[in-house]
């Protein structure tokens, strides 16, 4: 493993607190490691709270803050924090925002929908009033139909997005419930690696590939899909393979408008992505999909694993609005000039 | 040998004493495991929860036996973190609900009263994880040496009879999860891909019953 780390054990804590130091005017850490706002969302506003593992940066202890999160619950890398720390994460943003309802946002893993559910029980025992959403968007790992199973991949972006905004706004709980829950269920995601990432606390491969194989349906922990591995073409071929299977899953129609995602897994660049949308932007043209605004960059990261995912998800006038609406965070940021 | 019929909470501390440095020493082993079909840091994770636990394990013992458990149980949730860190945190809470329950005060546990504690584990320990037999879970190797236990105490078995076979149930129960398709955990996504890879949380349980095994063998009067 090539890597600049110090002990294995240490990355965690190391990570968050060099997150943190570098933007004192964003985050702040207090208690037992709980990530929050330097500057607390205004009281009687909706808590909105995550839990997950580390090893994603910037997804999404470095996209906490104005228009997304409250509170993150920071894990060990690729692995969700126990339930009692997510409940005293929950309890934290309760406290302090006077019993404001919370919402916890779930990426659905197995391990973080388990510690949710403990962390849900313990808070609800003591009369917290929290109520969760659990995000997918991964085609790949569960049949069209059972939705629900899906993994939570980069597209949970979006519900974040707009929960975030929503909350800003002042809007109650159900009202947010009810329109992430619909850009959830609307989201669609599939990966792609073409080079594996190592596990930085155990030094091992989370795969292999020969050099001219690619898989299609990772997951972002770097686990391999359903499929074996297929030979590497170019990126339009690629596009070509992976836009058909996301639109065709998400049901977009002609004339539908899109909320977009290029979101690169780590060691895939820019340039690269760039020319991944070149080609998609054709193939949306040839749907008479219209994108809007896309997204393209590293978000949520797998290591050092070069691939990309695409997410679509449908946009109304609102969900426009939302995506529109400002943020403010270490490296996930929307400006009010961005309505023009 | 002497046989032992009951076992004290200094038995308990020593055994989690021992299964920390298990799982530690087979940290590298169960990670390369976890990487096959997993994320392949199930070594690493674990050997953190029960490194903290050993660390803290005589602070624990001060407290009464369902107590201490309980206490594992949490700190295992709290460092082993994932799904990993429910279910083998549940193993040892769900042991403590019982025991609060029902032998609240007992210091010295009879076969009997550990195979109820092991069997209440169990039950919250699926009830948690939504795992049952056939999934390629933990469960494979846990609930067969679980049902092994009780047997054992109905046949009126010592404890080295009853660990002896517990974990000869737990270690064939772990190799049989290679022929299974997972139900859960990141391996369920592999599909008929994780067919012939053994899971590690399965071997996790095995070694655990292993050591206690092997630690029962030792004992002298």
């Amino acid at each position: 493993m090539k890597k600049l780390i110090n002990k294995p054990e240490n990355i965690a804590q190391e990570l968050i607190s060099g997150l943190v130091k570098s933007h004192p005017q964003y985050l702040k850490l207090v208690d037992d490691n709980l990530l929050i706002r330097s500057t607390p969302k205004s009281k009687g506003k909706v808590q909105i709270v995550f839990g997950q593992g580390i090893g994603h940066e910037p997804a999404f202890d470095g996209m906490l803050g104005f228009g997304m999160h409250d509170v993150e619950i920071p894990g060990n890398i690729f692995t969700c924090s126990g339930g009692d720390r997510i409940y005293e994460g929950i309890k934290y943003a309760w406290e302090k925002s006077n019993h404001t309802p919370i919402l916890l946002l779930i990426a659905n893993h197995e391990g973080d929908v388990i510690n949710g559910g403990i962390a849900l029980e313990m808070a609800r025992d003591e009369g917290i009033d929290v109520q969760e959403i659990i995000l997918y968007d991964d085609i790949a790992s569960a049949p069209k139909g059972e939705e629900e199973k899906r993994r939570g991949m980069a597209g949970i972006i979006f519900s974040f997005k707009i929960a975030g905004a929503m909350a800003e706004e002042g809007k109650s709980r159900d009202e947010i419930i009810e329109v992430v829950s619909k850009i959830n269920s609307g989201t669609r995601t599939l990966a792609v690696a073409i080079s594996p990432a190592t596990i930085p606390t155990t030094g091992q491969l989370l795969f292999t590939l020969a050099d001219d194989e690619i898989i299609v349906g990772p997951g972002v922990h770097g686990e391999a899909g359903p499929e074996g591995p297929m030979k590497l073409s170019t990126a339009s071929e690629v596009m070509n393979i992976v836009a058909e299977r996301v639109l065709e899953d998400g049901d977009f129609q002609a004339g539908d408008e899109v909320l977009v995602l290029i979101n690169g897994s780590g060691a895939t660049t820019l340039m690269e992505m760039f020319i991944l949308y070149d080609r998609l932007d054709e193939i949306l043209k040839e749907k008479k999909v219209t994108p809007y605004r896309p997204l393209i960059g590293n978000y949520v990261t797998t290591q050092e694993m070069a691939g990309f995912s695409l997410s679509l998800c449908k946009a109304n006038q609102e969900v426009k609005r939302l995506w529109d609406a400002p943020a403010n965070t270490p490296y996930f940021k929307v400006s009010g000039g961005m309505n023009d | 040998m002497t046989e032992i019929n009951t076992l004290s909470k200094s038995n308990l501390v020593e055994i989690i004493e021992r299964i920390s440095a298990e799982i530690i020493d087979q940290k590298d082993v169960l990670s390369r495991l976890d990487t096959e079909i997993g994320d392949g840091d199930h070594g690493f994770s674990m050997a953190t929860g029960f490194g903290s636990v050993s660390e803290k394990i005589v602070e624990y013992s001060q407290l009464p036996i369902g107590g201490m458990l309980k206490k594992i149980g949490f700190e295992l949730i709290k460092t082993i973190g994932g799904a990993a860190g429910a279910v083998f945190g549940t193993m040892y809470t769900g042991q403590a609900s019982y025991y609060d329950k029902n032998l609240a005060g007992k210091e010295h546990l009879s076969l009997g009263d550990l195979s109820m504690m092991y069997s209440e584990a169990l039950r919250q320990v699926k009830r948690r994880g939504g795992a049952n037999m056939g999934d390629k879970t933990m469960v494979d190797a846990l609930e067969p040496a679980v049902v092994s236990l009780e047997q054992s105490h109905l046949d009126g078995a010592s404890f080295q009879e009853a660990f002896s076979m517990a974990a000869e149930q737990a270690r064939s129960g772990a190799e049989e999860t290679r022929s299974m398709v997972a139900k859960h955990g990141r391996a369920k996504n592999l599909g008929e891909r994780a067919l012939g890879y053994i899971d590690p949380g399965a071997v996790s349980t095995a070694l655990m019953f292993e050591v206690i095994r092997d630690y029962l063998l030792e004992q002298r009067p």
